[in-house]
């Protein structure tokens, strides 16, 4: 489907085709602007598409002819900022989805759904009384509740600080699986897209750039975009030699690369680069430029010889390695590397 | 930026936040302050300021706080004489009446300008509509028509020879007693007078409220099952709550002081009461008693909203703000609704000015419009006024600093208790003043005549003093809030350029704050001004005998049913209290230019 907004030729999603298995969690990843936030408002009904339809269950929600209204549609959805009801408690905001249910099943299963998240003992506080994890938590507690048949994620843990953040990522994910919810989560952040879903979507500028599998989004990326899109990467330059693809590092048994300024390249990441330091190991020669201090490991920058036609490749090695800048250094691919494709 | 913010026009409530900022400080003023509201005014300035200019700006907070709460002691302590025989007298023969009539009164019209100011304000901000921008100031417009004079042309329009019963008459030639009539006079046609001219309150401060409500309200509730309406209900509502009810609360404080639209349609209220115990019984202990009874209905009421607020808070800590999206209405959706904000406007504003103009009109024709002394009465009130607005602004000035300077528990509570003079209905303040002035003026008499052998004479009552005091402390509220915005708006950068760049915090004070705060309080005297030159109730009781201002001559002349005569100083009140409307306006919309361009 496609959607153009009024007064903006250009469109804010163009083509787009995805498809959610039951149960399944599927990240919306991209860069604010990339359409990801329409796209998750046209799922739940505030927005329409010019043109395609959204189909939940087999039944029609939308299409530029009707839409079903966001009520009636059996999706939940968490907002950015919590947005919790000031004027009601924990618990009543918890139970605000579910009001067509007769009292004793509205009362279960909102407590149900407090012990679920975890917020059970600060039921009858006001929004403004609980920390910004609890209200988060109650958020997605009140999506939950009514049990919908999509859930839908905006960003929701962007006003958290980091290491709550990764908390409430980690507890999300167990209660998505727990509770068999369906899902699409959008973020901008790679980390997230990572922790609570199956699979991503990558848009790009209205498009989607890849779709699949987080694994192979990383490993086999449909584009430059992609590959960088997912973390740091070197990009290598790769011709046709028989039936495999060469690159200066040596033989890639990759399927297909993607255009890189006019060539063919492929991602090769910084881990699956090795260096070793002194004229004759194996491998194409450069120098150090710079070393990074990374904790986990250092980043290492080299300049390759011009005679490699390669340029300028980030290596990530362990913290042990004492490269300096300046030192000569041959470049290999590492074990993984060939066999990761 | 100008921040006017007037007790009867709220000119800042156009939509922007800092403007519901200003709005959110006066409530608090009204309302007797929250805890939380806390730290909202809070500026460092250099030590050496504190000490050399907080001392001496002390003493403005400190005239205010004797100002007002002379009156409200003297007035209070009748609380506790509740017990004398004629208030004994007054319970068994009109209290229970004027009571009934006064919750009465609250009730319905609290209730009327609610629906009316509610359903206008999430009509005008939700949807769109043709001519929604021009009603949607439009809907404001009634509040330049004080309550009395559309009083007088509502009983004059329904009156023998108005012209609804003209209508019948002349052009339907009809003979009298043959077609309906509508007695306005009565307590329906007095709540209906006073909704369509006190509903702005409510449009007001439920337009801001649904302004500063993001679009994720609404599409929650949509998410959870919840229809347009329902989620109006259940969501948008009570969010809304908060400003709706101070709208209401500034619609109850004006109803329980009104005075001239009452007493023209024969309803008889507390303020009544006090009116008819001060003049028509010359009984001081019985205006007083039943001024106490009025300010424990205002302290009732106040309760109240502190008690159904609770514990609940209604502004969402929201981080992200999207405003309500309007969804275009077309068709006959489009016109029901532009007619229904339309009604407000046409029966508040367009039909009681119109009366007036036909009076005028026909006045000039027949010659009785002639020798109106327009200027006379034009110079004492607008010199009443401007003596008045002058030593508010530089009263208010001083304390907005002295609170910025020196945020001791002390100057808050004065600074409060100063701004609480617009709480207490004008007939209350104005027998307080009175009382309490008129002993210190026999105080005065009696000393000096043991001292000089002569008398002086009533040198506060019988003079304008009584009634400057009476409007400082009626108004100070407005001027000081319009001040306290403005500061708002220059003291971060002037503390910190003043500070940086070595400047004495008293030069800096002159040469960048005042600067900056002089359309702030350009915008305050303009406010204070329009305000007091419509004042009527404070004005009756406390002018002296040979004064008489635009708006008492209106009421007398009213009174006498000179319709004609009273219709030339009305439609001028009414000019000069559309222009705070007029700039409400012009702000609005330069904001909105300049927000559409960022």
């Amino acid at each position: 489907m496609s959607k153009y907004f009024p007064g903006n030729p250009r469109p804010a999603l163009r083509m787009v085709s995805l498809e959610l298995g039951r149960g399944a969690v599927l990240a919306l990843l991209g860069e604010s602007g990339s359409g990801k936030t329409t796209l998750l408002r046209m799922v739940a009904g505030f927005e329409q598409p010019t043109s395609g339809s959204i189909s939940l269950a087999g039944s029609l929600l939308s299409s530029p002819q009707r839409t079903t209204p966001p009520e009636e549609r059996g999706v939940g959805m968490v907002f950015q900022d919590t947005a919790l009801l000031p004027h009601l408690t924990i618990l009543q905001n918890v139970s605000f989805g579910l009001r067509k249910l007769p009292e004793r099943e509205r009362r279960r299963r909102a407590e149900q759904t407090l012990e679920l998240v975890h917020i059970a003992d600060v039921r009858d506080r006001y929004p403004h009384e609980v920390s910004g994890g609890q209200a988060q938590r109650a958020a997605i507690g009140r999506a939950l509740a009514p049990r919908p048949a999509l859930l839908l994620f905006d960003e929701p843990f962007n006003n958290l600080d980091p290491v709550l953040k990764w908390d409430m990522l980690h507890e999300l994910r167990t209660v998505l699986s727990e509770t068999a919810a369906t899902a699409l989560f959008v973020t901008h952040d790679r980390d997230e897209a990572f922790t609570v879903a199956d699979s991503i979507a990558l848009l790009h500028r209205g498009r989607i750039a890849q779709v699949g599998d987080a694994e192979v989004l990383y490993a086999r990326p449909a584009s430059a975009f992609v590959a960088r899109y997912l973390g740091a990467v070197n990009l290598i330059p790769v011709w046709r030699q028989g039936a495999t693809w060469v690159s200066a590092l040596g033989e890639l048994p990759v399927a297909a690369p993607f255009q890189y300024a006019g060539v063919d390249a492929v991602s090769v990441r910084p881990w699956q680069l090795r260096i070793d330091q002194g004229d004759h190991s194996p491998g194409v020669a450069g120098t150090i430029e710079g070393v990074r201090f990374m904790g986990e490991y250092r980043e290492i920058r080299v300049r390759m010889d011009n005679a490699s036609g390669l340029r300028d490749l980030t290596v990530h090695v362990s913290a042990l390695c004492g490269c300096r800048p300046g030192s000569r250094v041959r470049v290999t691919l590492a074990q993984a590397a060939a066999s990761n494709r | 930026m100008t921040d006017f913010a007037g007790r009867g026009h709220l000119v800042h409530l156009a939509d922007s936040g800092e403007r519901v900022l200003a709005w959110q400080q006066r409530l608090r003023a009204m309302w007797l302050r929250t805890p939380w509201s806390k730290g909202w005014r809070l500026r460092r300035v250099s030590a050496t300021a504190v000490q050399t200019i907080s001392r001496l700006w002390l003493v403005a907070p400190g005239i205010l706080a004797v100002l007002i709460g002379v009156p409200l002691v003297v007035v209070g302590a009748h609380l506790g004489a509740l017990s004398s025989p004629e208030v004994r007298h007054l319970a068994q023969t009109v209290l229970l009446r004027y009571v009934a009539n006064t919750v009465g009164l609250v009730t319905v019209v609290g209730a009327l300008t609610a629906l009316v100011g509610v359903s206008t304000a999430w009509l005008t901000t939700a949807f769109e509509f043709p001519g929604r921008r021009a009603l949607s100031w439009l809907l404001v417009l009634p509040l330049a028509l004080p309550t009395y004079i559309a009083a007088i042309s509502y009983a004059g329009m329904f009156e023998y020879t108005g012209p609804a019963q003209l209508l019948f008459r002349r052009w339907l030639a009809m003979a009298p007693g043959s077609y309906p009539t509508l007695d306005v006079q009565t307590f329906a046609g007095l709540s209906f007078v006073l909704t369509v001219t006190l509903y702005p309150y409510a449009y007001l401060t439920s337009r801001a409220v649904f302004a500063r409500q993001s679009a994720a309200v609404m599409e929650i509730a949509r998410c959870h099952g919840y229809g347009v309406l329902e989620a109006f209900r259940h969501a948008v509502l009570p969010l809304a709550r908060p400003g709706i009810v101070a709208g209401v609360g500034l619609v109850a404080m004006e109803t329980l002081g009104e005075y001239g639209a009452s007493h023209f349609f024969g309803v008889d209220t507390l303020t009544i009461g006090i009116f008819r115990s001060w003049f028509a019984l010359g009984s001081v202990e019985a205006a007083v008693s039943l001024a106490a009874v009025l300010l424990l209905v205002v302290a009732m009421i106040m309760a109240l909203e502190r008690w159904q607020r609770n514990r609940a808070r209604y502004h969402a800590p929201s981080v992200l703000h999207r405003p309500i999206p309007r969804v275009r209405l077309n068709g006959r959706n489009a016109l029901l609704t532009a007619g229904w904000c339309a009604i407000p406007v046409v029966l508040g504003f367009v039909l009681p000015v119109a009366q007036l103009c036909w009076w005028a009109v026909d006045g000039a024709g027949n010659g009785r419009a002639g020798n109106l002394n327009l200027m006379r009465y034009l110079v004492s009130t607008v010199g009443l006024a401007g003596t008045a607005s002058l030593a508010i602004v530089i009263l208010a000035t001083l304390v907005a600093y002295a609170a910025r300077v020196r945020r001791g528990p002390l100057v808050s509570a004065t600074a409060r208790l100063a701004t609480s003079g617009y709480a207490i209905p004008a007939a209350v303040l104005a027998v307080g003043i009175a009382t309490a002035y008129s002993w210190v003026d026999h105080r005065i008499i009696g000393a000096s005549r043991l001292l000089f052998g002569v008398s002086p004479g009533l040198i506060i009552t019988g003079t304008s003093l009584a009634l400057l005091a009476g409007y400082v402390v009626r108004f100070f509220g407005v001027g000081y809030h319009a001040i306290d915005s403005g500061f708002c708006g220059v003291t971060n950068r002037f503390d910190e350029v003043a500070r940086s760049s070595g400047m004495r915090p008293r030069h800096a004070l002159l040469h960048v704050a005042l600067p900056g705060l002089r359309p702030a309080l350009i915008g305050a005297v303009v406010l204070l001004m329009v305000d007091m030159l419509k004042e009527l109730p404070l004005t009756m009781i406390l002018r002296p005998f040979n004064l008489e201002t635009l708006a008492t001559r209106v009421f007398r002349m009213a009174g006498n049913e000179m319709m004609q005569e009273a219709a030339v100083p009305a439609l001028l009140i009414v000019a000069i209290g559309m222009i705070p409307v007029f700039v409400l306006q012009r702000v609005a919309s330069a904001q909105m230019k300049a927000r559409a361009t960022t």
